[in-house]
């Protein structure tokens, strides 16, 4: 156990420094951050309500660019070891195969939360500019963001040991998080409907995760604030994370190279 | 005193499905082999003969079907036997933006060994491969010769007992392959056991005890250094032979 | 023996654990899925006339604030725009209130205020700002109580304990029944808070005006030509209390003095 800590940490923290490394990802990085400057355009538009445009502008622009940043990360992270064969020399290593994974998905995350952050900073920095302050509100929109990506995280890892191809892995991961966000609905309309479309719907979003738990931004503005509890948000996080990792280390343990 | 490598019987069966219909190869058929402790063995065949598969399965990145694979007496692929087990796989890759220190460390960690045991060791196998005047440049910027010296190196950090190379002088030039049949043949008289994998017959009958030759999965012959240095033509027309199937 | 597939396969304790988890998680699945904020869901989102696509792609990124903001800088733009005359009805007057002809304030009639309105709130309905604005542009300038009453029932549904909307009602109903110093006490509290829209605030100076509380009506221009972000307002509340002043001198009303900016004539 302790030395696949120790092997997950050093994994981990390997990641870390390719993901910064990655030109794509810093392309990324440094567009959102530009965007969230160009957002001055719409905030001078909106004139009374500039700092709601820019805040809600800038959150939203760091949930996506956090999307991405995870989903292609997550999508690569080991595929990307096996077409370079940069595998081989890590697992003919002792190194379990439970602490390759999920060393490689901590590094994807320390990575993303890092991105969040600059970017964060980026968008304070520019609110601070104009004459606002953001709130403790702020910073917990940016937390739920970072729990948002690791749960797309956790998916992502699984999905890529799943699927074929890379593309395969983007898409199906990006269809969960847009049905995640209407999952009540659809579940409302699956409940009614019948036939064998119903009897496949009904059992598949159970998979789907329900983003509506993260989103603190619009829980917070409602009237009076409603919100599951950070406890709730970060069970529910860790549980999904826990089940789709948990599910990703039994595929890798048949998986030969 | 157990083999340093065992194999029994040992079978690998590729399976792949497309469309619906399951697509069986034989990877490995009935390939029994002993290397003991502190012998230099070559392994020849063609491509596709089962030489990386045959390896692999010492290192758990397969799995036999059938048969069994020990190392020292142990189950290969445990950690255990893991940590004794130095591999170079063909043509490998390194992250660019690392220089060849920060990529052994890595790699010196992963194997077990402690921090300060791998950083006292790093500078060391660099210059014993050679990379000393190299040791600044990120890996981006060296030459195939110089990656594979990496390559051999990061096999090297955790000082392990038994070496395992598939095609280690693949596309080097002359000189390398000197350097790298002069440090093999060092590696093994300081008491590591070498198991390597080559297409270049030449290479292998220079420095090896002993050879299996490979042709379609199985071991078809195997050899001692007496044998093919007291036949006319030496070990190529031994090969040629068991390769077509005389 | 080798670790053989039939040994990794296996793994019982590992599948145990699995299951577990599994039925742990769809247990949470099964609760959690049901969990939705109080905002209108996507079949209740009230898109214009080619928005569907857009409002859809804000709703499934989790960005239905965003959409609400871009969408309330358009209906701004809108407002803001000029018109030109004509009777036609607009093919966004589907909410049920066909638009009445809309008093000469702002010069125009602008048909398609109440549904863009209504577009906006439903996309976030808790955008205050967004609903005081509308409410406030529709009732007051435009002559059309009904469906600015309609608009602050909607928001008053979600947000039942925010005492602005029954104050807006009420003032609207106070307006609708011609008794102005009424309205314009019932707006004077709406406009004491920060999130009061400045056209709000001009339209309540106006009224005050108009019912001879000219200080009253000073004072609230003052509090726009200081705190307005918009410089349309800012500019023309210089110009009112320009105006204003002969009238308050000559009624002997004292008042805070023009800012030195409003004299200068910037």
């Amino acid at each position: 156990m302790r030395t696949g800590l120790i092997a997950l940490k050093n994994i981990a923290f390997q990641v870390f420094r390719e993901q910064w490394k990655n030109r794509f990802f810093q392309l990324i990085i440094i567009f959102g951050g530009l965007i969230i400057y160009a957002a001055l355009l719409l905030g001078a538009m909106a004139v009374e309500q500039e700092e709601r445009v820019l805040t809600d502008f800038g959150l939203g622009l760091i949930d996506f660019v956090g999307l991405a940043a995870v989903v292609f990360g997550c999508a690569t992270a080991i595929l990307r070891d096996i077409e370079t064969k940069t595998i081989y020399l890590i697992l003919s290593r002792p190194v379990p195969r439970w602490s390759y994974l999920c060393g490689k998905y901590a590094g994807i995350m320390l990575t993303v939360a890092a991105a969040i952050a600059a970017m964060g900073a980026v968008h304070c920095s520019l609110l601070l500019l104009k004459g606002f302050r953001p709130g403790g509100v702020y910073f917990a929109c940016l937390g739920a963001a970072w729990l948002k990506t690791c749960l797309m995280g956790g998916l992502t890892v699984l999905v890529s040991l799943i699927s074929t191809s890379l593309l395969s892995s983007v898409v199906i991961s990006v269809v969960f998080w847009t049905l995640g966000h209407f999952l009540a609905e659809v579940r409302f309309i699956a409940d009614h409907m019948g036939g064998v479309a119903g009897l496949l719907l009904k059992p598949f979003l159970y998979l789907v995760p329900n983003m509506a738990v993260f989103d603190m931004k619009d829980a917070l503005s409602a009237v009076p604030p409603v919100h599951a509890g950070a406890g709730a948000v970060l069970g529910y996080c860790a549980l999904y994370v826990s089940v789709c990792m948990a599910y990703s280390i039994w595929l890798f343990r048949k998986k030969e190279f | 005193m157990p083999a340093a490598v065992k194999y029994t019987k040992a079978g690998k069966i590729y399976s792949r499905s497309h469309l619906g219909k399951v697509f069986r190869t034989k990877g490995l058929e009935d390939f029994t082999l002993e290397i003991p402790k502190g012998e230099l063995f070559g392994l020849l065949g063609l491509n596709g003969a089962g030489k990386t598969t045959a390896m692999k399965l010492l290192l758990g990145l397969l799995f036999p079907t059938s048969g069994g694979v020990e190392i020292m007496g142990l189950p290969a692929g445990t950690d255990e036997v893991k940590r004794k087990i130095g591999y170079l796989p063909e043509l490998p890759y390194f992250y660019p933006w690392l220089t060849p220190g920060e990529s052994l460390e890595f790699y010196g960690r992963l194997s077990g060994a402690a921090p300060r045991t791998v950083k006292t060791r790093v500078p060391e196998i660099i210059k014993l491969v050679g990379l000393d005047p190299h040791k600044n440049k990120k890996l981006g910027e060296f030459s195939k010769g110089m990656l594979q010296r990496v390559g051999l190196a990061q096999a090297l950090v955790h000082d392990p007992d038994i070496i395992v190379l598939d095609e280690p002088v693949s596309g080097l030039d002359p000189l390398a392959i000197w350097d790298f049949r002069e440090l093999f043949t060092e590696l093994n008289r300081a008491g590591k056991t070498i198991f390597l994998s080559s297409h270049s017959i030449s290479e292998v009958e220079k420095i090896c005890h002993r050879v299996g030759i490979m042709s379609g999965g199985k071991l078809v012959r195997l050899l001692g250094q007496d044998e093919w240095r007291g036949q006319s033509g030496g070990l190529e027309v031994i090969f040629v032979e068991a390769v077509k199937g005389k | 023996m080798a670790v053989s597939q039939k040994r990794i396969l296996t793994g019982k304790y590992f599948a145990i654990f699995l299951a577990i988890l599994t039925a742990l998680f769809l247990g949470i699945q099964h609760g959690v899925s049901g969990y939705r904020l109080n905002y209108p869901q996507a079949s209740e989102i009230k898109s214009l006339p080619g928005t569907e696509m857009e409002d859809m792609a804000f709703l499934s990124l989790g960005l239905r604030r965003l959409g609400a903001d871009i969408n309330f800088i358009r209906l701004m733009q809108y407002y803001g725009s000029n018109e030109g005359a004509g009777d036609e009805m607009s093919e966004y007057s589907v909410y049920g209130l066909a638009p009445v002809v809309a008093a000469d304030y702002e010069g125009g009639k602008y048909p398609e205020l109440y549904a863009r309105a209504v577009h906006v709130f439903s996309l976030d309905p808790y955008f205050r700002f967004a609903v005081l604005y509308a409410s406030g542009a529709l009732a007051f300038n435009l002559n059309r109580p009904e469906e600015a009453l309609n608009l602050l029932y909607m928001a008053r549904r979600y947000s039942p304990n925010d005492l602005r909307y029954n104050t807006y009602i009420a003032a609207i109903g106070f307006s609708k029944s011609n008794d102005p110093e009424k309205t314009a006490d019932l707006l004077d509290t709406v406009i004491a808070e920060p999130d009061c829209p400045s056209m709000v605030k001009q339209l309540a100076a106006f009224l005050n005006k108009r019912i001879k509380r000219y200080k009253r009506a000073y004072e609230i221009y003052m509090d726009l030509y200081l705190n307005s972000k918009d410089p349309g307002y800012v500019k023309n509340s210089g110009e009112q209390m320009i105006k204003l002043m002969p009238v308050l001198r000559r009624e002997g009303i004292p008042v805070p003095p023009l800012p030195p900016s409003v004299q200068n004539g910037k």
